[in-house]
């Protein structure tokens, strides 16, 4: 049994969480999934490897509601996703306990992620129980967005309506986000109707802006959106745009700062009138 | 004169630019109200909404004004420390700064949209802004036909 198998398995046994939330490798179809443990399961099925793709803290609002103690396996990104959360009062953290193990990085359709190279600490910052050795990298590199930058705007705005016109609007991109967990999403509104239903181009950059938008200061990049996407959009080049803004205006890398409040809910009476692009 | 023609050809660029004026109740409002007392000629360019206060105007407005067709947005609230509210003001600067880096991402020019403070007492201040925003939109014809073009705008 590795060390997170062990670990697992004497929480459950001692009934110190209700259940752990972690990936279990099926042979039949030779892949890992979500899956919830509990008191009496086979813990050597529990597998944490570059296969554990999703982002199981999408799963701890519905977990937490139905269990008082939620064990999870977390990767760095999901860590930091988990910080937003419990800043945001969605989460109370005495109800999780975070199994963090070190993550090498995962692969997505067969090729290392993207995120991965871009990836700031392989640990998360939230954890009960380490499993290995915390690496940590000072600079984000944002090399999907530097491809984007290098475009001129009529060939960037060119390349983003050729991409949001394959938007089917299956908001797959939102399901499987741990940030967006209102209960009437803005898509959804009927009045006013900011953004409408149909497939068109004006309203499929509406709904990209705005989700992109939405999880300013908060998106965690665990790139669930761009993977879960049926289409392929460069969802990520879109968050990490914002991120990256976010970063040089306000110097907050969103999932970092526990204690804080999010960057666009701070009180800013000091920020430089630069950032609005000056005067006329 | 808006929007691509039927039969397909590149169109025109708008002579006029259309602007959508976000303002705030109690400070820009009245100094647009002020601007109009006072007789300040500017051009009539600026389609005005009155806000509640410039916190209230959330980037989906600013989105939703560009793929319905608007050349401009202009957002005024009152001068930081003068917010009815408190602090709203310094809110929506922090919101438009990162709505107007997410747009210059896609490849709309972020001086399509221009956030400033006019006071109730600025009357000239506001027939200035309009002048220069709409005289700086009319310069930006390159980006208006993509943006028609590629159905943004319809």
């Amino acid at each position: 049994m590795t060390e997170l198998q062990q670990k697992a398995h004497e929480l459950l046994e001692s009934d110190a969480v209700d259940v752990v939330l972690g990936w279990r490798y099926e042979e039949p179809v030779d892949a890992v999934r979500p899956v919830l443990f509990k008191k009496g399961d086979d813990l050597s099925k529990l597998v944490f490897d570059n296969r554990s793709v999703h982002n199981l803290t999408n799963y701890l609002p519905t977990l937490v509601a139905r269990y008082d103690k939620v064990g999870v396996v977390l990767k760095g990104c999901d860590g930091r996703s988990l910080v937003t959360l419990l800043v945001e009062h969605r989460l109370n953290r005495g109800s999780i306990v975070v199994l963090a193990p070190a993550c090498d990085g995962v692969e997505v359709f067969g090729a290392r992620a993207q995120k991965c190279d871009d990836c700031p600490t392989n640990v998360s910052p939230v954890a009960d129980h380490q499993f290995g050795e915390k690496k940590t990298k000072d600079e984000a590199e944002y090399k999907q967005l530097e491809r984007i930058e290098k475009m001129s705007p009529e060939k960037r705005w060119e390349f983003f309506a050729e991409q949001f016109a394959k938007c089917k609007r299956c908001y797959a991109c939102r399901q499987v986000c741990p940030m967006c967990y209102c209960e009437l999403c803005i898509a959804d509104q009927q009045e006013p109707r900011w953004i409408e239903t149909s497939v068109k181009p004006s309203a499929n950059a509406m709904w990209n802006l705005t989700r992109a938008y939405h999880l300013a200061g908060r998106c965690s990049d665990c790139g669930e959106c761009a993977r879960a996407c049926p289409e392929g959009l460069p969802l990520r080049a879109l968050n990490l745009s914002i991120e990256k803004a976010v970063k040089e205006m306000f110097g907050v890398k969103p999932g970092t700062k526990p204690d804080e409040l999010p960057p666009l809910v701070t009180l800013a009476e000091n920020d430089p009138d630069s950032v609005m692009g000056g005067e006329l | 004169m808006t929007g691509p023609s039927r039969d397909g050809e590149t169109p025109k660029m708008k002579e006029e630019p259309k602007i959508l004026g976000l303002l705030c109740r109690w400070c820009s409002y009245a100094g647009a109200d002020l601007a109009g007392t006072s007789r300040f000629i500017y051009p009539p360019n600026v389609r005005i909404v009155q806000v509640p206060c410039s916190g209230r105007v959330d980037p989906v407005m600013i989105f939703k004004a560009f793929t319905e067709g608007y050349d401009g947005v202009l957002v005024s609230g009152c001068h930081p420390g003068d917010c009815h509210y408190g602090t709203g003001n310094c809110h929506a600067r922090r919101k438009l700064a990162v709505a107007r880096r997410l747009l210059e991402t896609v490849g709309v020019d972020p001086d399509r949209m221009h956030f400033t403070w006019v006071s109730a007492a600025e009357g000239r201040k506001f027939a200035e802004v309009c002048a220069k925003f709409t005289e700086r939109l009319k310069t930006l014809a390159g980006t208006e036909k993509t943006l028609a073009r590629t159905g943004l705008a319809s």
